[in-house]
């Protein structure tokens, strides 16, 4: 996740054109803003995990795992999944 | 109100925790493309469809049952549902299945089927031991259930004594191809789709290709399984 430079490459190719994912929530989740990831769930259980971005990322960031990585973070900490 | 996704998934996963599949079918529904395209039961060699062509008709109704519900007061009652959903199976309330679209799911497996026989591969069937193999559940982070579920689909691999799958999507491919072996010890099954099992084949189209056409690489064929060549080298063979 810490490899992601904000470029914007990922947001530009997105088919469910999400403009929050990946670079911003990446961002919250490494500063560990809790509220921030829970009040963006339903962006985050949006993606396709298509990895359509992670083609054009420069960075080589795993973004469909490190999403689905939150995902399960929300279903234990919100959702008690 | 937006659809609660909480309880939405809580139901999903009860389902596959429960009824060992997101959305369950009967074992009828589930096996009738078999049937009636005659696939020997068993064999070190299987065709595998992890169920997800034959829950795609279950799907599209519980889509349109939630576009229904969405803005509407009965959202209200959806975690009430959920409640409901572990004592019965509240899937067979999301309205009623496409007849039409479930015979086109099935014919495509039984094509499927008859394109491996015409490429003279060995193989059966488990019928009622073809388990869902969870890819929603992973790809939705449920990973607690999802890590559960696959040990049963494991247990019934060994139980059966299966040594290869071919696989009739791509969900299904990635999850025992890829994520099975990074979470289950002792993993050793050989799996492929069923593209790349008949690219490696002598099979050719009989029929003229004239036309020019476009090849729709799937998300998780190409860029999780890397199989983009496969389609291509068949559609070449055409004469």
């Amino acid at each position: 996740m810490e490899k992601c430079y904000n470029c914007g490459n990922c947001i530009g190719i997105c088919p469910m054109e999400l403009d929050i994912l990946p670079r911003k929530i990446f961002r919250y989740a490494l500063l560990g803003v809790h509220n921030k990831i829970v009040e963006e769930k339903e962006m985050i259980f949006s993606c396709l995990l298509c990895k359509r971005c992670e083609e054009s990322c420069p960075s080589d960031v795993p973004i469909a795992e490190n999403i689905r990585i939150l995902r399960y973070y929300i279903n234990r900490e919100e959702f008690k999944i | 109100m937006p659809l609660p996704i909480k309880d939405v998934l809580g139901i999903l996963v009860d389902n596959l925790r429960i009824r060992n599949s997101v959305l369950p079918i009967s074992k009828k529904t589930a096996t009738r493309w078999a049937k009636k395209c005659n696939i020997p039961k068993g064999g070190d060699t299987v065709i595998y469809t992890g169920l997800m062509y034959q829950i795609v008709p279950s799907i599209t109704a519980l889509v349109k049952t939630l576009e229904k519900m969405e803005g509407s007061f009965l959202l209200k009652f959806i975690s009430l549902g959920r409640f409901a959903n572990k004592f019965i199976n509240i899937s067979k309330f999301f309205g009623r299945i496409d007849k039409k679209e479930a015979k086109q799911h099935n014919n495509t497996l039984c094509i499927i089927a008859n394109l491996l026989k015409k490429a003279d591969v060995d193989f059966g069937y488990l019928y009622e031991d073809d388990l869902y193999v969870g890819a929603l559940a992973y790809d939705l982070g449920a990973d607690d259930i999802f890590n559960k579920h696959i040990e049963k689909v494991y247990e019934v691999f060994k139980k059966n004594n299966v040594k290869k799958i071919i696989t009739t999507d791509p969900h299904t491919t990635n999850m025992l191809r890829e994520i099975f072996p990074k979470r289950l010890r002792n993993f050793d099954i050989e799996v492929k789709s069923y593209l790349e099992v008949l690219a490696e084949s002598e099979i050719k189209p009989t029929k003229q290709l004239n036309d020019e056409i476009v090849i729709h690489d799937s998300c998780v064929y190409a860029r999780h399984e890397g199989v983009i060549d496969q389609p291509r080298i068949l559609l070449n063979n055409a004469p």
